[in-house]
């Protein structure tokens, strides 16, 4: 703050601090008597002034009126301004600016009458600003200086430029006259001039046409004035305190002004890359109006470029000789620099932020997505203008304009069409109406831009070999994803999987970057969600296990994130918000849920008592049955999870008709219409068979003989279905029965153990437990050896962590997946890398490496 | 029921079809008149004038005699003048004793040719041309017997692919089983070592190789062993499922047929249950082997028995799947039931009672069945006994020994690596 050797600098600030504390009671009272209210209103203000500002104490006693006060207390800012500058201190003339900027803000802002302040404003600045100049252009002037002083000196230049810069140039220019003239013109303010300043020295012709640039009638205006100022914008583009709303809006209307299509494409970038500007932080997105102009904008210079062949655009190379303005205007070759990719690019990015920034649930989200049209438009405009000419640039933006499209069905992306169409009619319409600068983009839109009429699938198709042939790794991989992402939002599993399965996707997509794999985990939920549809269960269950059984499905969808079970710092989690998914692209989480666990009902229940060992015990599943055992009291089921936990209860317990009722009238069931029925009908078959045969696994012991028929009306199904159930049974020798034709019932053989035997059964049974417990961790040993985890890397450490949580489930479902099954799908593996043939030669635990289909990822495929 | 001629055909030389077309023919699966249409419009494709004459008449389409004597003539002409210009190679390739005195060293060969014989490259395309035509005119002994040479000689790796393509078909057109199987072999090694082709072409080229290796699979002595061996190859799994399903009903066939394969049919089960597929023949091994479901079988045996009838391939192996694939179904009737009556069986699989009764005799005397034949009464009782649980330990334990070695040697193996 200010030396305290300039009493009345201290007063002024002080005072200037008062006023903006209950700046509603002085405007409303401005124009009555008004006793100082320094001391009544200040509170503790008052105690904690300082004891040498004595100039209020002084004055309390006369009566004024605020402006008054006001003015008088700009003009004491005034003189202590002019002292300090023929003292040369630029440190206390710094922060006496300062005061003095808030105070004349003040007073403009409470009086009516804000001429008198302004000049004086004006006059005091214009004459600091001749007298920094004759400073530095004395030769020694710069060598005298301590260095404090000098950064003091040059700020104190860039604000004085600043503030005159933000004052209306006439008055500028009056104040200039006035120091020129040395003489007091005005007649309306109070008789006191500021008449001792001296220097009186002609600005800058240059600044002058700047200034008038946005005054003078625009046929004066001439293609060197706005080139100059062009450059001037651009010079205090990234600097502190420039107003960058007000900076567009000037270039808003240069470009109005501009001479020729060239110049008109360099405002254009101008303006872009100042209204990119606007947003300076990563974790804010652009306004939306502003969003829709800068689209506009990028759009009005790709029409330019098409029309005017001669203007080029050029991002990464040495730009060629800019020719003189004359053959600019004649329409000479020219190259500016500047990258409709780029813009674009941003565009897309700040779209989707603020898609993740705005609440999912209120309009604003709605209306949001209705810019996607535009959005679409843009990309696959500047997509078609770089064909042929840059594939690196083609193949980048076809991969957005994928990602945007890649979960879309095809309605919604008829509407969308339907919806941007009309609304570029519409506005072409009625183009009267609306404001002028509006008006003009939306009619361009009208003549020139057209949503691309191919069909949704086509263009996925058409982008996806696009990038396959010309992009990169990363982008193939992506746009692959995206590819059996769409076939298998469109139903079509086996394409979906072919590709996936041909890809080999899943066993590098553990190196690939977080966002990928988010893609990679998306894509996978789709296909369950599938295979799902198509009524294969066993697939879902393969898909969807590892994403549902870590409990962290949200997470590893990026759709929000489950309590931290692991600490974050800011900066990860302010990452993690960058990745999320924007609402409307979710995956619903609580279908994912209910498939997978009615698949594991379906399909493991009857593991839980089966005698013969085929498949591994199923561990996952049996937890969640135990976890809602425990509790203490279960009520009437609410939620999927419960729902399908009292279903299973029902099932063990031979309850068919309620465990159908249960799982079928589920509602999440609703959120797939086109397959609504036939899934249900699937899951009611699929149950029907699991009914009995856990009724058979579970009662054989106690029973001699079971009727088919009763079997049958148990479960509501035909007769000659149960048979074959049962013999499918008999035959694979899961009950010791068989059937007897004549009283068509099923004569169970029970055979009575003695203690000893059932001990020694016991015993056998928990030594095969420890040996599968040995090998499996002498199998985590040698595996986690061979890959090379950095220990200082926190988040795969972690993952690490999780690979170790989340063994069992990893291991489990490695055996599971049938290695058979899929062996015929993968294509021959070049390299099985260095953990397959270490396993290799351990003979017994190849057998476990064989299909790794996706639980090769581990746990740690999203930190 | 689905008929297969055209969807093979489809991926069959010209020639290779005729066969199936005449087969056709005969079973009357088709309208005979379109099957004659079919027949003369490939018959067209080839430059076997006067067979494709015949087949005008046959198809009653009329065509002037001039042009089919001039297009007879022309060919006869090309003939004339393609063997001239492969005149030397030919006289060379004759020479049955210079043939086997070659060695696989095609450059030694090409070099032995041209020194000692004067056949120079110019001359072996000379002859891979006229071995084409020869093909084409239907003298596939000639073509046959080129063709083996060019392949020889040739250093032209393409040109070799193809000439082994023209002599694989052209030996299944002589009935040559032996040199067929010989020639498949090697154009299958020719074909996964050709590393300028993509995977994709590499699949749909096992694809094509498949439907020509039908003819070698159900008439050499060997084939129907062939078959299993060859498909249940990976890469040749691949092919199948991703270009070919239908072959799948080939396999099945072939297995059922083959008592010795039976344990392949728990192979055959997993593949045919990750895809739906509509086949008799696949319908029957799921209705029989994994549903048990014995009204099925029994309808989908005779519609296998239909399907294998008027199958071009399969007509030879019919009596080997009927009678396994209906011993197959008493086995596992056997299994699942109590009280068997003969006469019901007999009747379901339709066959005589006796030699339901001989059949389970035998179940029984192998020791595969615990029951007795009431013969008076028609019944077979099954005893059926769990096993004990001495037994059930035994079995339980039996792999811990090795299991836990096995475990050891790892341990061992990897402190010791750990300790250098």
């Amino acid at each position: 703050m200010a030396s305290k050797f300039w009493g009345g600098s201290d007063g002024s600030s002080e005072e200037s601090t008062d006023y903006s504390s209950d700046d509603s009671t002085s405007t409303s009272s401005s124009s009555s008597s008004y006793s100082s209210s320094s001391d009544s209103d200040h509170g503790p203000s008052k105690y904690l002034q300082d004891d040498s500002s004595d100039s209020s104490e002084d004055e309390r006693r006369i009566i004024r009126s605020t402006k008054e006060k006001q003015y008088e207390t700009l003009k004491q800012c005034t003189l202590g301004i002019r002292r300090a500058t023929t003292a040369r201190d630029w440190p206390s003339l710094l922060g006496l600016l300062d005061g003095f900027h808030k105070q004349f803000l003040k007073s403009t802002q409470s009086s009516t009458r804000t001429g008198s302040s302004l000049k004086l404003f004006a006059r005091t600045l214009v004459s600091l600003a001749a007298e920094l100049d004759i400073c530095s252009q004395e030769p020694e002037f710069k060598k005298q200086m301590s260095t404090s002083q000098a950064k003091a000196f040059n700020s104190l230049n860039q604000r004085v430029k600043k503030h005159i810069r933000a004052i209306e140039p006439a008055d500028v220019a009056a104040a200039e006259l006035f120091l020129k003239t040395g003489e007091a013109s005005d007649s309306d303010t109070t008789s006191e001039t500021i008449d001792d300043t001296k220097e009186k020295i002609p600005l800058d012709p240059a600044e002058k046409s700047m200034q008038d640039i946005m005054n003078i009638p625009k046929e004066d205006v001439t293609f060197e004035m706005i080139d100059s100022k062009l450059k001037d914008i651009a010079m205090s583009r990234g600097k502190k305190g420039v107003d960058r709303t007000r900076v567009v809006e000037q270039l808003r209307y240069i470009s109005t002004l501009s001479k020729c299509p060239a110049q008109e494409v360099e405002v254009l970038l101008h303006i872009i890359s100042a209204q990119f500007d606007l947003t300076g932080s990563m974790s804010t997105f652009m306004p939306v109006p502003v969003w829709r102009s800068c689209l506009s904008n990028v759009l009005s210079i790709l029409q330019l470029l098409k029309s005017n062949s001669h203007i080029s655009l050029v991002d990464e190379e040495e730009i060629a000789i800019r020719p003189s303005n004359d053959e600019i205007i004649a329409g000479a070759n020219i190259q500016l620099r500047g990258s409709l990719c780029a813009f674009t690019e941003r565009l897309d990015d700040e779209y989707t932020k603020s898609l993740q920034c705005i609440d999912a649930h209120t309009k604003d989200y709605v209306n949001r997505l209705q810019d996607e049209g535009m959005l679409l438009i843009l990309l696959s405009q500047i997509t078609e203008f770089y064909r042929n000419k840059n594939t690196k640039h083609v193949a980048s933006l076809s991969l957005r304009l994928l990602e945007k499209l890649y979960c879309k069905r095809c309605h919604s992306h008829e509407a969308l069409r339907k919806y941007t169409t009309s609304k570029i009619h519409c506005s072409a319409n009625n183009d009267t109406v609306e404001p002028s600068h509006q008006n003009s983009e939306v009619e361009m839109f009208a003549t020139s831009f057209e949503f691309p009429a191919e069909g949704l699938f086509t263009t996925i198709e058409m982008l996806a070999t696009y990038i396959y042939k010309h992009g990169d790794e990363r982008a193939k991989a992506r746009a692959l994803l995206c590819q059996i992402f769409s076939e298998a939002l469109r139903g079509d599993f086996k394409t979906a999987k072919d590709l996936l399965l041909m890809s080999h996707l899943q066993e590098v997509i553990q190196y690939m970057d977080i966002s990928t794999q988010i893609l990679f985990n998306r894509t996978v939920a789709q296909l369950g969600i599938c295979a799902f549809e198509r009524g294969n269960f066993v697939e879902a269950f393969t898909y969807l296990s590892e994403l549902c059984a870590s409990g962290r499905a949200k997470e590893l969808l990026a759709q929000g994130s489950t309590q931290a079970r692991f600490e974050r710092s800011a900066e990860q989690e302010k990452l993690e918000r960058r990745r999320q998914i924007p609402h409307h692209l979710h995956i619903n989480i609580d279908l994912i849920e209910s498939i997978f666990l009615t698949c594991s009902m379906l399909l493991e229940v009857s593991d839980l008592f089966c005698t013969r060992k085929t498949r591994p015990f199923p561990r996952n599943f049996m937890r969640v049955i135990e976890n809602h055992r425990r509790q203490l009291f279960t009520g009437p089921p609410d939620g999927a999870r419960d729902t399908i936990m009292v279903a299973t209860q029902m099932l063990l317990t031979g309850n068919y008709h309620v465990a159908s009722q249960l799982v079928l009238n589920l509602s999440v069931w609703n959120s797939l219409p086109e397959s609504k029925e036939r899934i249900v009908r699937l899951i009611d078959e699929q149950l029907k068979i699991e009914a009995i045969r856990l009724y058979l696994h579970q009662f054989a012991e106690q029973y001699t003989s079971a009727s088919v028929s009763i079997l049958a009306e148990m479960v509501s199904m035909s007769e000659e279905k149960v048979r074959s159930i049962v013999n499918s049974m008999i035959a694979n020798e899961e009950v010791p029965a068989v059937f007897y034709d004549v009283a068509q019932s099923v004569s169970l053989s029970q055979v009575a153990h003695s203690r000893l035997q059932v001990a020694a059964n016991t015993f056998s049974e928990k030594v095969l437990v420890l040996l599968d417990a040995s090998e499996r961790a002498l199998d985590r040993h040698i595996g986690s050896k061979n890959i090379s985890y950095q220990e200082d890397d926190e988040p795969i450490a972690r993952s690490r962590r999780q690979v170790k949580n989340s063994a069992d489930a990893d291991e489990y479902q490695s055996r599971r997946s049938r290695s058979e099954r899929s062996r015929f799908f993968t294509f021959e593996v070049p390299d099985r890398g260095l953990k397959g043939k270490q396993r290799d030669s351990y003979g017994n635990f190849s057998r476990k490496k064989t299909s790794r289909e996706f639980a090769t990822r581990g746990g740690g495929k999203f930190t | 029921m689905r008929d297969l001629t055209s969807t093979i055909a489809a991926r069959l030389d010209a020639h290779l079809t005729l066969p199936l077309l005449e087969f056709a023919l005969a079973e009357g699966t088709h309208d005979a008149k379109s099957l004659r249409e079919a027949k003369l419009a490939t018959l067209v494709k080839t430059k076997m004038c006067d067979w494709a004459e015949e087949a005008r008449a046959e198809a009653s389409g009329s065509g002037s005699a001039a042009e089919a004597k001039a297009r007879r003539d022309a060919t006869v002409e090309a003939h004339a003048a393609l063997g001239k210009a492969a005149a030397r190679a030919v006289k060379f390739a004759s020479d049955g004793a210079l043939i086997k005195n070659l060695r696989r060293d095609k450059a030694a060969n090409a070099k032995f040719a041209e020194d000692n014989h004067g056949v120079t490259s110019a001359d072996v395309d000379a002859l891979y041309k006229f071995a084409k035509f020869e093909y084409e005119c239907g003298d596939y002994e000639n073509a046959s017997e080129h063709l083996g040479a060019v392949q020889l000689l040739s250093a032209d790796n393409e040109r070799c692919e193809s000439a082994l393509w023209g002599k694989f078909a052209a030996d299944i057109l002589l009935r040559n089983w032996g040199g067929a199987l010989d020639d498949m072999n090697r154009l299958r090694d020719a074909l996964e070592s050709n590393a300028s082709t993509s995977n994709l072409v590499k699949m749909k080229q096992r694809a094509w190789l498949l439907h020509y290796a039908l003819f070698v699979f159900f008439n050499h002595p060997n084939g129907r062993n062939l078959i299993i061996d060859v498909l249940f190859q990976e890469r040749y799994m691949q092919a199948v499922q991703q270009e070919a399903p239908h072959l799948l009903r080939y396999l099945a066939v072939a297995i059922v047929a083959n008592k010795k394969r039976r344990n392949m049919l728990k192979d055959l089960v997993k593949i045919i249950q990750s895809d739906v597929y509509d086949d008799p023949a696949l319908d029957f091994v799921v209705a029989a082997f994994v549903d048990y479901d014995f009204s099925k079988t029994q309808e989908m045996l005779k519609k296998c028995d239909a399907m294998i009838e008027k199958d071009f391939f399969l007509i030879g192996c019919k009596d080997a799947f009927d009678e396994n694939a209906r011993q197959y179904v008493i086995e596992n009737y056997c299994k699942v039931n109590k009280r068997i009556d003969i006469a019901n069986l007999a009747q379901m699989l339709g066959m005589p009672a006796a030699d339901v009764e001989a059949t389970i005799a035998t179940l029984i005397r192998g020791s595969k069945l615990n029951a007795r034949i009431d013969s008076e009464a028609g019944f077979v009782h099954v005893h059926v006994e769990k096993k004990s649980v001495n037994e059930q330990i035994i079995e339980k334990t039996k792999a811990l020994l090795s299991k836990t070695t096995a475990l050891t040697q790892a341990v061992l193996a990897n402190t010791q690596a750990q300790a250098y």
